[in-house]
Protein backbone atom coordinates (compact mmCIF):
# COMPACT_ATOMS: atom_id res chain seq x y z
CA UNK A 1 0.00 0.00 0.00
CA UNK A 2 2.94 2.27 0.74
CA UNK A 3 3.73 2.40 -3.01
CA UNK A 4 0.28 3.73 -3.77
CA UNK A 5 -0.18 6.14 -0.91
CA UNK A 6 1.22 8.95 -3.08
CA UNK A 7 -1.28 8.07 -5.78
CA UNK A 8 -4.10 8.29 -3.27
CA UNK A 9 -2.83 11.64 -2.10
CA UNK A 10 -2.61 12.84 -5.69
CA UNK A 11 -6.16 11.65 -6.32
CA UNK A 12 -7.25 13.74 -3.37
CA UNK A 13 -5.37 16.68 -4.80
CA UNK A 14 -7.15 16.12 -8.12
CA UNK A 15 -10.50 16.26 -6.36
CA UNK A 16 -9.47 19.57 -4.82
CA UNK A 17 -8.29 20.90 -8.16
CA UNK A 18 -11.57 19.82 -9.75
CA UNK A 19 -13.34 21.92 -7.16
CA UNK A 20 -11.04 24.82 -8.05
CA UNK A 21 -11.72 24.34 -11.75
CA UNK A 22 -15.47 24.37 -11.21
CA UNK A 23 -15.27 27.56 -9.18
CA UNK A 24 -13.06 29.22 -11.76
CA UNK A 25 -15.45 28.21 -14.53
CA UNK A 26 -18.32 29.61 -12.51
CA UNK A 27 -16.45 32.91 -12.15
CA UNK A 28 -15.75 33.07 -15.88
CA UNK A 29 -19.36 32.24 -16.67
CA UNK A 30 -20.57 34.94 -14.28
CA UNK A 31 -18.25 37.46 -15.94
CA UNK A 32 -19.61 36.56 -19.35
CA UNK A 33 -23.22 36.74 -18.17
CA UNK A 34 -22.61 40.17 -16.62
CA UNK A 35 -21.01 41.38 -19.84
CA UNK A 36 -23.78 40.12 -22.13
CA UNK A 37 -26.61 41.14 -19.79
CA UNK A 38 -25.13 44.61 -19.43
CA UNK A 39 -25.06 45.01 -23.19
CA UNK A 40 -28.62 43.72 -23.60
CA UNK A 41 -29.97 45.79 -20.73
CA UNK A 42 -28.57 48.94 -22.32
CA UNK A 43 -30.47 48.00 -25.45
CA UNK A 44 -33.63 47.38 -23.40
CA UNK A 45 -33.35 50.89 -21.95
CA UNK A 46 -32.79 52.39 -25.40
CA UNK A 47 -35.88 50.61 -26.78
CA UNK A 48 -38.02 51.83 -23.87
CA UNK A 49 -36.74 55.38 -24.42
CA UNK A 50 -37.61 55.08 -28.11
CA UNK A 51 -41.26 54.47 -27.26
CA UNK A 52 -41.31 57.15 -24.57
CA UNK A 53 -39.78 59.72 -26.94
CA UNK A 54 -42.15 58.72 -29.69
CA UNK A 55 -45.24 58.89 -27.48
CA UNK A 56 -44.20 62.35 -26.29
CA UNK A 57 -44.10 63.50 -29.90
CA UNK A 58 -47.85 62.94 -30.31
CA UNK A 59 -50.63 64.77 -28.52
CA UNK A 60 -51.96 63.91 -25.08
CA UNK A 61 -55.35 62.74 -26.23
CA UNK A 62 -57.32 61.95 -29.36
CA UNK A 63 -59.51 64.96 -28.57
CA UNK A 64 -56.53 67.33 -28.42
CA UNK A 65 -55.17 66.45 -31.86
CA UNK A 66 -54.61 69.51 -34.01
CA UNK A 67 -54.54 71.86 -31.04
CA UNK A 68 -58.15 71.24 -30.03
CA UNK A 69 -59.08 71.39 -26.37
CA UNK A 70 -62.19 69.66 -25.03
CA UNK A 71 -64.74 71.88 -23.30
CA UNK A 72 -64.68 69.63 -20.27
CA UNK A 73 -61.32 68.60 -18.80
CA UNK A 74 -60.72 65.79 -18.03
CA UNK A 75 -64.25 64.55 -18.80
CA UNK A 76 -63.85 65.37 -22.48
CA UNK A 77 -60.86 63.14 -22.98
CA UNK A 78 -61.24 59.99 -25.03
CA UNK A 79 -61.28 56.35 -24.01
CA UNK A 80 -57.90 54.64 -23.90
CA UNK A 81 -56.58 52.78 -26.90
CA UNK A 82 -56.13 53.38 -30.60
CA UNK A 83 -58.98 54.80 -32.61
CA UNK A 84 -60.42 53.42 -35.83
CA UNK A 85 -57.79 52.86 -38.52
CA UNK A 86 -54.92 53.33 -36.07
CA UNK A 87 -53.37 49.93 -36.56
CA UNK A 88 -49.68 50.83 -36.71
CA UNK A 89 -47.36 53.25 -34.97
CA UNK A 90 -47.26 55.34 -38.11
CA UNK A 91 -50.99 56.03 -37.63
CA UNK A 92 -50.81 56.81 -33.92
CA UNK A 93 -51.57 60.42 -33.21
CA UNK A 94 -52.09 60.52 -29.47
CA UNK A 95 -50.48 59.16 -26.34
CA UNK A 96 -52.95 56.44 -25.43
CA UNK A 97 -52.96 54.95 -28.92
CA UNK A 98 -50.04 52.91 -27.60
CA UNK A 99 -52.35 51.18 -25.11
CA UNK A 100 -52.33 47.46 -25.86
CA UNK A 101 -49.51 47.73 -28.37
CA UNK A 102 -47.27 44.67 -28.66
CA UNK A 103 -44.32 44.24 -30.94
CA UNK A 104 -41.16 42.19 -31.35
CA UNK A 105 -38.16 44.45 -31.90
CA UNK A 106 -35.02 43.00 -33.44
CA UNK A 107 -31.96 44.89 -32.25
CA UNK A 108 -28.50 44.91 -33.74
CA UNK A 109 -26.98 41.48 -33.37
CA UNK A 110 -30.31 39.81 -34.11
CA UNK A 111 -31.52 39.71 -30.51
CA UNK A 112 -35.30 39.90 -30.28
CA UNK A 113 -37.09 41.88 -27.60
CA UNK A 114 -40.81 41.50 -26.91
CA UNK A 115 -42.42 44.83 -26.14
CA UNK A 116 -45.86 45.35 -24.66
CA UNK A 117 -47.34 48.69 -23.65
CA UNK A 118 -50.26 49.71 -21.51
CA UNK A 119 -51.55 53.22 -20.92
CA UNK A 120 -53.89 54.14 -18.10
CA UNK A 121 -55.28 57.25 -16.52
CA UNK A 122 -53.49 58.19 -13.31
CA UNK A 123 -54.75 59.81 -10.15
CA UNK A 124 -52.04 62.18 -8.95
CA UNK A 125 -53.52 62.59 -5.47
CA UNK A 126 -53.92 58.90 -4.82
CA UNK A 127 -50.71 58.16 -6.72
CA UNK A 128 -52.38 55.20 -8.39
CA UNK A 129 -53.90 54.17 -11.67
CA UNK A 130 -57.54 55.00 -12.06
CA UNK A 131 -60.40 54.11 -14.36
CA UNK A 132 -61.62 57.70 -14.27
CA UNK A 133 -60.38 60.18 -16.84
CA UNK A 134 -57.70 62.53 -15.59
CA UNK A 135 -55.06 64.95 -16.79
CA UNK A 136 -52.33 62.39 -16.18
CA UNK A 137 -51.67 59.25 -18.18
CA UNK A 138 -49.26 56.52 -17.18
CA UNK A 139 -47.46 54.50 -19.82
CA UNK A 140 -45.96 51.18 -18.75
CA UNK A 141 -43.57 49.53 -21.16
CA UNK A 142 -42.66 45.91 -20.49
CA UNK A 143 -39.73 44.44 -22.38
CA UNK A 144 -38.53 40.87 -22.24
CA UNK A 145 -36.22 38.68 -24.23
CA UNK A 146 -35.32 35.03 -24.30
CA UNK A 147 -31.70 36.17 -24.39
CA UNK A 148 -32.19 37.65 -20.94
CA UNK A 149 -33.78 34.58 -19.43
CA UNK A 150 -32.14 32.57 -16.69
CA UNK A 151 -33.01 29.00 -15.78
CA UNK A 152 -35.91 29.22 -18.25
CA UNK A 153 -37.33 32.19 -16.35
CA UNK A 154 -37.77 35.13 -18.70
CA UNK A 155 -36.65 38.40 -17.13
CA UNK A 156 -38.89 41.30 -17.94
CA UNK A 157 -38.17 44.97 -17.46
CA UNK A 158 -40.90 47.52 -16.89
CA UNK A 159 -40.48 51.24 -17.51
CA UNK A 160 -43.02 53.85 -16.51
CA UNK A 161 -43.61 57.26 -17.98
CA UNK A 162 -46.13 59.71 -16.59
CA UNK A 163 -47.43 62.36 -18.93
CA UNK A 164 -49.38 65.42 -17.93
CA UNK A 165 -51.89 67.17 -20.18
CA UNK A 166 -50.76 70.52 -18.80
CA UNK A 167 -47.11 69.88 -19.61
CA UNK A 168 -47.82 69.71 -23.33
CA UNK B 1 12.09 5.98 -7.08
CA UNK B 2 9.06 3.72 -7.03
CA UNK B 3 6.25 3.59 -9.55
CA UNK B 4 3.76 5.41 -7.31
CA UNK B 5 6.13 8.34 -6.92
CA UNK B 6 6.60 8.61 -10.69
CA UNK B 7 2.86 8.61 -11.33
CA UNK B 8 2.41 11.18 -8.58
CA UNK B 9 4.95 13.51 -10.18
CA UNK B 10 3.28 13.19 -13.56
CA UNK B 11 -0.16 13.90 -12.13
CA UNK B 12 1.19 16.73 -10.01
CA UNK B 13 2.72 18.27 -13.14
CA UNK B 14 -0.61 18.05 -14.93
CA UNK B 15 -2.34 19.61 -11.98
CA UNK B 16 0.12 22.48 -11.97
CA UNK B 17 -0.55 23.10 -15.65
CA UNK B 18 -4.30 23.03 -15.00
CA UNK B 19 -4.02 25.47 -12.11
CA UNK B 20 -1.89 27.87 -14.13
CA UNK B 21 -4.31 27.69 -17.07
CA UNK B 22 -7.29 28.29 -14.80
CA UNK B 23 -5.61 31.30 -13.25
CA UNK B 24 -4.82 32.68 -16.69
CA UNK B 25 -8.35 32.12 -18.01
CA UNK B 26 -9.96 33.68 -14.97
CA UNK B 27 -7.63 36.64 -15.21
CA UNK B 28 -8.35 37.04 -18.94
CA UNK B 29 -12.09 36.92 -18.33
CA UNK B 30 -11.77 39.51 -15.58
CA UNK B 31 -9.76 41.77 -17.87
CA UNK B 32 -12.36 41.37 -20.60
CA UNK B 33 -15.14 42.36 -18.22
CA UNK B 34 -13.21 45.36 -16.90
CA UNK B 35 -12.40 46.52 -20.42
CA UNK B 36 -16.03 46.09 -21.45
CA UNK B 37 -17.29 48.14 -18.52
CA UNK B 38 -14.70 50.86 -19.22
CA UNK B 39 -15.73 50.93 -22.85
CA UNK B 40 -19.40 51.30 -21.93
CA UNK B 41 -18.45 54.25 -19.77
CA UNK B 42 -16.54 55.86 -22.65
CA UNK B 43 -19.47 55.27 -24.98
CA UNK B 44 -21.90 56.73 -22.44
CA UNK B 45 -20.18 60.12 -22.80
CA UNK B 46 -21.13 60.16 -26.47
CA UNK B 47 -24.61 58.83 -25.70
CA UNK B 48 -25.24 61.55 -23.12
CA UNK B 49 -24.05 64.32 -25.43
CA UNK B 50 -26.09 63.21 -28.39
CA UNK B 51 -29.12 62.51 -26.20
CA UNK B 52 -28.83 66.12 -25.02
CA UNK B 53 -28.62 67.62 -28.50
CA UNK B 54 -30.94 65.68 -30.79
CA UNK B 55 -34.21 66.10 -28.86
CA UNK B 56 -33.63 69.88 -29.07
CA UNK B 57 -33.78 70.04 -32.86
CA UNK B 58 -35.68 73.20 -33.77
CA UNK B 59 -35.90 74.38 -30.18
CA UNK B 60 -36.33 78.07 -29.45
CA UNK B 61 -38.01 80.04 -26.74
CA UNK B 62 -40.98 81.35 -28.70
CA UNK B 63 -40.92 80.37 -32.33
CA UNK B 64 -39.52 77.34 -34.09
CA UNK B 65 -37.27 78.01 -37.09
CA UNK B 66 -38.66 77.38 -40.54
CA UNK B 67 -35.76 75.07 -41.35
CA UNK B 68 -34.95 72.73 -38.48
CA UNK B 69 -32.72 70.13 -40.14
CA UNK B 70 -30.31 71.63 -42.66
CA UNK B 71 -28.60 68.48 -43.90
CA UNK B 72 -29.36 64.85 -43.16
CA UNK B 73 -26.67 62.41 -44.24
CA UNK B 74 -25.78 58.96 -43.03
CA UNK B 75 -22.53 60.12 -41.44
CA UNK B 76 -23.54 63.60 -40.34
CA UNK B 77 -26.47 65.80 -39.47
CA UNK B 78 -26.81 69.57 -39.29
CA UNK B 79 -29.71 71.18 -37.51
CA UNK B 80 -30.72 74.47 -35.95
CA UNK B 81 -31.60 74.96 -32.29
CA UNK B 82 -31.25 77.56 -29.60
CA UNK B 83 -29.09 75.01 -27.87
CA UNK B 84 -27.67 77.45 -25.30
CA UNK B 85 -31.18 78.70 -24.49
CA UNK B 86 -30.06 82.28 -25.06
CA UNK B 87 -32.59 85.00 -24.31
CA UNK B 88 -31.96 86.71 -27.66
CA UNK B 89 -33.30 83.55 -29.34
CA UNK B 90 -30.29 83.26 -31.61
CA UNK B 91 -30.08 79.88 -33.30
CA UNK B 92 -26.95 77.77 -33.37
CA UNK B 93 -26.08 75.44 -36.19
CA UNK B 94 -25.32 72.08 -34.58
CA UNK B 95 -23.41 69.46 -36.55
CA UNK B 96 -22.68 65.89 -35.54
CA UNK B 97 -20.26 64.13 -37.84
CA UNK B 98 -18.59 60.76 -37.85
CA UNK B 99 -15.32 61.77 -39.45
CA UNK B 100 -12.73 59.73 -41.27
CA UNK B 101 -10.03 61.06 -38.91
CA UNK B 102 -8.40 58.06 -37.30
CA UNK B 103 -7.73 58.39 -33.59
CA UNK B 104 -3.99 58.16 -33.13
CA UNK B 105 -3.98 58.27 -29.34
CA UNK B 106 -5.21 54.69 -29.08
CA UNK B 107 -3.73 51.39 -30.20
CA UNK B 108 -6.98 50.57 -31.98
CA UNK B 109 -6.67 51.25 -35.73
CA UNK B 110 -10.44 51.05 -36.26
CA UNK B 111 -11.69 54.00 -34.21
CA UNK B 112 -12.46 57.41 -35.67
CA UNK B 113 -13.25 60.83 -34.30
CA UNK B 114 -16.85 61.80 -33.68
CA UNK B 115 -17.13 65.57 -34.01
CA UNK B 116 -19.71 67.87 -32.47
CA UNK B 117 -19.73 71.42 -33.78
CA UNK B 118 -21.96 74.04 -32.18
CA UNK B 119 -21.86 77.52 -33.65
CA UNK B 120 -18.34 76.91 -34.96
CA UNK B 121 -17.01 75.49 -31.70
CA UNK B 122 -15.60 72.03 -32.32
CA UNK B 123 -15.54 69.22 -29.80
CA UNK B 124 -13.82 66.02 -30.86
CA UNK B 125 -14.92 62.84 -29.16
CA UNK B 126 -12.46 60.01 -29.18
CA UNK B 127 -14.52 57.38 -27.45
CA UNK B 128 -13.52 54.44 -29.60
CA UNK B 129 -16.31 54.85 -32.15
CA UNK B 130 -15.70 52.42 -35.01
CA UNK B 131 -19.08 52.72 -36.69
CA UNK B 132 -21.71 55.44 -36.50
CA UNK B 133 -24.71 55.83 -38.75
CA UNK B 134 -27.69 58.17 -38.88
CA UNK B 135 -30.97 56.87 -40.29
CA UNK B 136 -33.96 59.10 -40.91
CA UNK B 137 -37.62 58.10 -40.94
CA UNK B 138 -40.68 59.96 -42.10
CA UNK B 139 -43.18 57.92 -40.09
CA UNK B 140 -43.23 56.90 -36.45
CA UNK B 141 -41.94 53.37 -36.04
CA UNK B 142 -41.12 53.18 -39.74
CA UNK B 143 -38.83 50.44 -40.95
CA UNK B 144 -37.53 52.04 -44.15
CA UNK B 145 -35.20 54.99 -43.73
CA UNK B 146 -35.32 57.73 -46.33
CA UNK B 147 -32.54 57.98 -48.89
CA UNK B 148 -29.67 60.23 -47.87
CA UNK B 149 -28.08 62.74 -48.11
CA UNK B 150 -30.92 65.25 -48.04
CA UNK B 151 -30.40 68.98 -47.88
CA UNK B 152 -32.90 71.64 -46.92
CA UNK B 153 -31.50 73.82 -49.67
CA UNK B 154 -32.41 71.45 -52.50
CA UNK B 155 -35.02 69.14 -50.93
CA UNK B 156 -36.78 71.04 -48.17
CA UNK B 157 -40.05 69.20 -48.67
CA UNK B 158 -38.30 65.86 -48.16
CA UNK B 159 -36.23 66.92 -45.19
CA UNK B 160 -39.30 68.38 -43.53
CA UNK B 161 -40.94 64.95 -43.53
CA UNK B 162 -38.34 63.54 -41.13
CA UNK B 163 -39.80 62.88 -37.70
CA UNK B 164 -37.50 60.20 -36.33
CA UNK B 165 -33.73 59.88 -36.32
CA UNK B 166 -32.03 56.61 -35.50
CA UNK B 167 -28.41 56.22 -34.50
CA UNK B 168 -26.53 52.95 -34.76
CA UNK B 169 -23.18 53.12 -33.03
CA UNK B 170 -20.46 50.56 -32.39
CA UNK B 171 -17.49 51.30 -30.18
CA UNK B 172 -14.33 49.37 -29.39
CA UNK B 173 -11.83 49.43 -26.57
CA UNK B 174 -8.68 51.54 -27.02
CA UNK B 175 -6.33 48.58 -26.68
CA UNK B 176 -6.75 44.89 -27.43
CA UNK B 177 -6.81 41.78 -25.36
CA UNK B 178 -4.68 38.94 -26.57
CA UNK B 179 -5.21 35.46 -25.21
CA UNK B 180 -1.82 34.21 -26.27
CA UNK B 181 1.06 35.40 -28.41
CA UNK B 182 -0.24 33.36 -31.34
CA UNK B 183 -3.84 34.56 -31.19
CA UNK B 184 -5.41 37.57 -32.90
CA UNK B 185 -5.70 40.71 -30.78
CA UNK B 186 -9.32 41.26 -29.82
CA UNK B 187 -10.93 44.64 -29.16
CA UNK B 188 -13.88 44.58 -26.79
CA UNK B 189 -16.94 45.88 -28.60
CA UNK B 190 -20.16 47.53 -27.45
CA UNK B 191 -23.08 48.59 -29.61
CA UNK B 192 -25.92 51.07 -29.10
CA UNK B 193 -29.00 51.76 -31.17
CA UNK B 194 -31.43 54.53 -30.37
CA UNK B 195 -34.26 56.18 -32.26
CA UNK B 196 -35.00 59.77 -31.35
CA UNK B 197 -38.37 61.45 -31.88
CA UNK B 198 -37.65 65.16 -31.40
CA UNK B 199 -40.81 66.87 -30.22
CA UNK B 200 -40.44 69.76 -32.67
CA UNK B 201 -40.54 67.35 -35.60
CA UNK B 202 -43.86 65.92 -34.44
CA UNK B 203 -45.90 67.67 -37.12
CA UNK B 204 -43.55 66.68 -39.91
Amino acid sequence: MSGYSEVLQTMLAMALVSFLVMNANRAILTNNVVMVEGELEEQVIAIAQDYIDESRAVTYDANTVGGNVPVSIPGGFSSLGPGGGETSRANFNDFDDYHGWTETVTASGGVEFDVSITVSYYDGDAEAKTNDKSTLKLMEITISSDALSRNNNVNSYTFKFLRSFYAD
Amino acid sequence: MNFGMIVSYIIAGMLMIIIITIGYNTNYSGNELTLSENQKKRASEVIQSISYDLPKIGYNLNQMPDTMIRVAADNYIEFYANIDNSADESLELVRWEFTSDSVTATENPNDFTLRRTVGGTITNMNAGVVSFEFRYYNELGGSSPIATPVSAVSSKATIDTINQIEIVMVTESPFPLQYSSGSEPKYVQTSWTKRFSPVNLRDN
